[in-house]
Order: C-alpha cells, then sequence, then structure tokens
C-alpha cells in the first residue's frame, strides 16, 4: 500500500522550568518515539485522554512547531529536513482544522479573505468563484463573503474553518479535536460532513479526539496514545471489538453508553496520569508508562518496556501480556 | 406517589440584553430584547433520587439550577415568575425558596442544598486552601456555636478520605493549583457533602474531566447518593451519563421540557422528534449507524418562532406546529411530551 504519510519515531519534549542555568533541566516528552502511516485517502483516529501528546503528534507533521527528532514523510520526502521556504510547498497538501472556531478564525476578516487567504496570485473574480464553489460544498450559502467570524455559530464557525482547509485541496487534513466544542446535534452534522468530503475529495485524515464514539465513527484505523507513546493500532473495527492493551479496554469501558439496559462489566481505572513537572520528577525511564496504573502490571513491566508487537493483522499492541502472533 | 422533596413549577427566569438595536448577523448577532432562558419549566424531585437534566448548550438548564437557589445576579436575570417549594420534611407544608427571606435562604444554602460545579479550577477559590475551603460550610452552618478547629479538620480529613482522595493530609493544606483535575473535582464534592445536604445539584460535574476520570467520579457520586441518601439534580448534556446514573429525565429546549420521562422509559419509547434526534445524532460504541444530525440550528433566542420552537427542525412538523405551542401531555404514567404528534 502506497504510504501519503509517514511518521517515524517523531519526538517532541519540552523542558520543565526550574533547571538552574540549564543543569540538570528535565524534559517532558511529549510525544516520545511515535511511528504510523497514514495511506491516501485513509482516516486514522488518534485517541488519547489531555495531555497524551495527540494535539503535538498533529502540530509535529505540519512543522507548526519542531519536533524533537524523529522524520515526518510526506510522499516519501522528508519534511522535517526541509529549511525555511520550503515547507510551505507543502502546507498546500496537507492542511489542518483546529478544536475551537472561536479563536481560530481571525475576528477582523470577511469569510471572503479567511477561506481565500491561502490564494495567490489570482484575481478578485477568481478567489470569489472559488471560495463560493467551496463554500458551497460545505453546506454554506454564498451570501456570506462579506460577513464576519461573530456573526456565524459555532457550527458554521467550523464549516468556515474547513471550507478554508479544504480550498487548496489537500491530500491530508489533519482535524485537531474538529467536532469537540460542538454540541451533540451540530457535532453530527459536521461528522457527516467530513464523512461527505472524504469521498467527494479523497482525502487523508488525521483526525485527533478524546471521544471514542466519534473516533469509531469517522476512522478507518485507530491509534491510541498514552503519555506520548502509542499504545495500541488496529483497524477500527478490530480495536472496538477486541482491545488488547489494558489502557484500550479501560479507556472504552469509562465511555458511558447510552442505554439504561446495558449492564457492563464495570472497569474503572484508579489513579491518574502523572503530567507536567509532576510527570517528569515521577517518569522513571524505564518500564512501560502505563504500568504504575496497570492492574495487570508485573515486575517486569516496571523494569523494561515493551516493544510494539504485531497481534494480528495491521493490529500492534505495546504490552508484555499480549504475545506476537 | 411519594412527596416530592423540591418541586419546581411553572418557573421562569428571563434576561435582558442589551445589545445594538439592529445589529442582527446571520446567526443572529446583537440586539437588544428579553430572552426567556427558561419559561415554565415544571419538575419534581423525590427523595433519594436522581434527576437528569439534559439539552444543548443554552437550552437553559444550567439557568434552571441556578435560579432554584438564586444564584443568578438579578439583573440582568429576572426570575419572572414559579415555585421552588423544598419540603425537607414529609408531614409539613414546604417552602417556596423564591420567597424565603435572604437570611433563611443562606441557611439553607451549603447546607441542605449544595452545588457541584463544571469547572472546580474557577469555582474553587485559588488563594484559600482546600481544608480551609470545604471547612468554611462547617464553621458557617454550625447549629449553635462554631466547632473548634480541631473538630473541623478531623470531619474535613474524613470527608476527603470518603471522596476518594488518597492522601488527605496533604490535600488538606494544598492550594486547588496544586491538585489535578479530578482531584480537585473530588474536594469540589467533599464540600458539597461536608454538611450532609438533602439536596445535591451537580451541574456538569464531570465535563472538564478524562474519560477515565470521569467514570471514577461518576461511580464515586453514585455510591456516595445511595449511602447519603441524596437526591440528585444532575444536569448534563451527555445522554450517555444520564443512561448510567439517573432515574428519571427530563430534556430541554429553548427552555422549556419537551419531555420528561423515566430514564428507562425515554430511552426505550422516546417520543418527542427533538429527544429522537439527539439519540440519532450521539456516535455510539455500541452501535454501527449511520449519524442522522437534526438538521438546522437553534433558533435566535430573541426571534422565536410562533408555534413550538422544534417545528423548523422537527422532519415532522405539522401545520399546527407552526401555529401554536404544544401543550405537555401525559402519554403514559410519568411520560410526558409536549407535542402535537402526541395529540389523538
Amino acid at each position: 500500500m502506497a504510504k501519503l504519510l509517514e511518521v517515524k519515531d517523531l519526538k517532541k519534549y519540552f523542558p520543565v522550568r526550574s533547571a538552574p542555568l540549564g543543569f540538570g533541566r528535565k524534559w517532558v516528552k511529549a510525544v516520545d518515539r511515535v511511528s504510523f502511516t497514514i495511506a491516501p485517502g485513509e482516516t486514522l483516529g488518534l485517541v488519547g485522554e489531555s495531555g497524551c501528546g495527540k494535539t503535538t503528534v498533529g502540530r509535529s507533521i505540519l512543522r507548526l512547531i519542531e519536533p524533537t527528532g524523529g522524520k515526518v514523510f510526506f510522499k516519501g520526502t522528508d519534511i522535517t529536513s526541509l529549511a525555511g521556504k520550503k515547507v510551505r510547498l507543502f502546507r498546500p497538501k496537507m492542511q489542518i482544522v483546529f478544536q475551537d472556531p472561536y479563536s481560530s478564525l481571525n475576528p477582523r476578516m470577511v469569510v471572503l479573505d479567511l477561506v481565500g487567504e491561502g490564494l495567490h496570485g489570482v484575481s478578485l473574480q477568481k478567489k470569489k468563484d472559488l471560495v463560493v464553489g467551496v463554500l458551497e460544498r460545505v453546506g454554506l450559502s454564498p451570501e456570506i463573503l462579506y460577513h464576519y467570524p461573530h456573526e456565524f455559530s459555532g457550527g458554521q464557525r467550523q464549516r468556515i474553518a474547513i471550507a478554508r482547509a479544504i480550498l487548496l485541496q489537500p491530500e491530508l487534513l489533519i482535524c485537531d479535536e474538529a467536532v469537540s466544542a460542538l454540541d451533540v446535534s451540530i457535532q453530527a452534522q459536521i461528522i457527516n460532513l467530513l464523512i461527505k468530503l472524504r469521498q467527494e475529495m479523497k482525502m487523508a485524515y488525521l483526525f485527533i479526539s478524546h471521544d471514542l464514539a466519534v473516533v469509531k465513527h469517522i476512522s478507518h484505523r485507530v491509534a491510541v496514545m498514552y503519555l506520548g507513546q502509542i499504545m495500541e493500532v488496529a483497524p477500527t473495527k478490530r480495536l472496538f471489538a477486541n482491545p488488547l492493551h489494558p489502557y484500550t479496554k479501560f479507556l472504552l469501558a469509562a465511555v458511558p453508553v447510552p442505554d439504561p439496559e446495558c449492564k457492563r462489566e464495570r472497569l474503572v481505572l484508579s489513579g491518574e496520569a502523572q503530567m507536567g513537572a509532576d510527570f517528569a520528577r515521577t517518569r522513571v525511564d524505564e518500564g512501560c508508562c502505563f504500568a504504575p496504573r496497570c492492574p495487570y502490571a508485573e515486575d517486569r513491566c516496571r523494569r523494561e518496556e515493551p516493544p510494539l508487537v504485531t497481534a494480528g493483522k495491521g493490529h500492534q499492541v505495546k504490552c508484555f501480556l499480549v504475545k506476537s502472533k | 406517589m411519594e412527596t416530592a422533596l423540591l418541586e419546581v413549577k411553572n418557573l421562569a427566569v428571563h434576561f435582558q440584553t442589551a445589545g445594538e438595536p439592529g445589529g442582527a448577523g446571520i446567526a443572529g448577532g446583537v440586539s437588544a430584547g428579553v430572552i426567556k432562558a427558561v419559561d415554565g419549566v415544571s419538575f419534581q424531585l423525590l427523595p433519594g433520587e436522581t434527576f437528569g437534566l439534559v439539552g444543548e448548550s443554552g437550552c437553559g438548564k444550567s439557568v434552571t439550577a441556578l435560579s432554584l437557589l438564586k444564584l443568578l445576579p438579578t439583573p440582568p436575570a429576572i426570575l419572572a415568575g414559579g415555585e421552588v417549594i423544598y419540603r425537607p420534611e414529609k408531614k409539613r407544608p414546604g417552602k417556596d425558596l423564591w420567597q424565603l427571606p435572604h437570611g433563611d435562604l443562606l441557611k439553607l444554602r451549603g447546607k441542605e442544598i449544595s452545588l457541584i460545579f463544571q469547572e472546580p479550577m474557577t469555582s474553587l477559590n485559588p488563594v484559600m486552601k482546600i481544608g480551609r475551603q470545604i471547612g468554611e460550610a462547617l464553621r458557617i452552618h454550625s447549629a449553635e456555636k462554631t466547632p473548634a478547629a480541631k473538630e473541623i479538620r478531623r470531619e474535613v480529613l474524613a470527608m476527603l478520605t470518603r471522596v476518594g482522595i488518597h492522601h488527605p493530609e496533604r490535600a488538606y493544606d494544598a492550594y486547588p493549583h496544586e491538585l489535578s483535575g479530578g482531584m480537585r473535582q473530588r474536594a469540589m464534592i467533599a464540600m458539597a457533602l461536608i454538611c450532609r445536604p438533602k439536596l445535591v445539584i451537580a451541574d456538569e460535574p464531570t465535563t472538564a474531566l478524562d474519560v477515565t476520570i470521569q467514570a471514577q467520579i461518576l461511580e464515586l457520586l453514585k455510591e456516595l447518593q445511595a449511602s447519603y441518601h441524596l437526591s440528585l439534580l444532575l444536569i448534563t448534556h451527555n445522554l450517555g451519563i444520564i443512561a448510567e446514573t439517573a432515574h428519571r429525565v427530563a430534556v430541554m429546549y429553548m427552555g422549556r421540557i419537551v419531555e420528561l420521562a423515566s430514564v428507562k422509559e425515554l430511552f426505550h419509547n422516546p417520543l418527542h422528534p427533538y429527544t429522537l434526534g439527539l439519540f440519532s445524532s450521539i456516535p455510539r460504541l455500541d452501535k454501527e449507524e449511520a449519524l442522522a444530525a437534526i438538521p438546522g440550528m437553534v433558533p435566535d433566542p430573541l426571534r422565536l418562532p410562533a408555534g413550538c420552537y422544534f417545528a423548523p427542525r422537527c422532519p415532522k412538523a405539522m401545520e399546527v406546529c407552526h401555529r401554536e405551542y404544544p401543550m405537555s401531555r401525559e402519554v403514559a404514567p410519568g411520560h410526558t411530551v409536549a407535542c402535537w404528534l402526541q395529540e389523538k
């Protein structure tokens, strides 16, 4: 299968304050050796709880933040080694939709300029035509060209943000919690829109979200992150039907199911993920990062880090308890 | 039927808005007028029951919760009408919280009726240590003389342990920013329960938390509710939380309750088109279905439609729906719906 995007050993470390003169400075490993691929037209869901590094992965791929290490290949070109202006040549092919449509649109620009900002060297008429075309595609009326973002509801703003991202016909769209700020009835509209656009424009998505149900709905494959690392990757159906990593199991069990009759085995994970400065202080660089909360952890889990093993077709798990096939 | 602990009758809360006249945009920009945030809401809360209030943002569920204890600033809020009858003793007649003298209401707040807010970071005092904040209610509400500091400390520590904080001594002397989100919410719950209230109003208590922490907090709430025999008014936008925690539920839309039923009844036999729409627009883990989104968006609260507020988005709207707002009708015992489709 051809790869559209390949991420190899991506790392992003942030320094923790309070290190005099930089000696003995601690680092938070926000993203720690993350690798995955996305095929053309494929949607990879990236799930995890807050602080697990999923947003940092998305932004590092676009080089909106500079990764500490690792490589990102887009259609075979290593974007991490590109200098200055050359990065920009790739940006039209890789776009992003952010979570909060209230802060991601410039309040002083009208829709025409917001959506058409990526166009260079085209006449005003051409720009208008293109913008109107893309607005219709996302379900907005062309009459809004000269309106400002504050005149729109959250759902409409998110449609504008999507229009802006797809104007240049990207091959990869990174959706960073793109539907999380919306009410359920509007959220469903935007999810359906994203699914429609994916089919029409043959785009690949990296769909970053904390909401497992949404990710399940839109993704072909899902990667589960915990404290900067990918714990499990599998095709969507497989992951939700047969989660193998203990963390994935707990995560799935924690989602409330809208059915009062549904009596599930109640799995409640104890403890909390150690983050930020606490994390740097308490984190031992050996062992599995989930071991402190894992009820199945053995001595070995605290001593060595488990490798990512293949447990089935396209199913990889980072856990000693899972036997490789 | 059991005597209700709290009976809300025809509650109406309005807001006076001051905008630029004529500044209406596409989605209803700023313009002045009176917004009927809560418009004739009635429900009962039984002793020991969890009653869920569910709806999307702006439907008036939080305003309902805050207005019960008169916690909204007036102005801009206008407590336009209704009764909030609180009946702590079954045999005695209840009292209307809205008619109580301010001093009497203060005595109830935090003692018999307490609140858990959504964002513990903004609702806890950032410059006061956790232990002192929790003990504050005890100091204020003790019947005769203020208990000794030692006594208060002992009780606060016991409550911190009760809500699942592993190092209560450490948490006692911590400031809110030193605790994680889950721990802050536990501290918030401890604060709400320290005076052993009869009624707790929880306004989106887990919305700001991660799912694994949310599961912990929901388990804790359920367990505490059973052991203290609390009545819980649970406000949330998440139908999953309702299904797992509540006994009865009311669905709100544009300041009105459109459907009210027991959780089982509502989830198995939803009748209002809005409730149906909500169900089909949530992506679910347990089913594979295409999402059927509700078309359109909520109307501008300053320009409400003449008939049923949901009619412009309703797939089954009839001529009468656009003309007149439907009355609430009991279609099965304990199941009321405000919809013209239910009129026979």
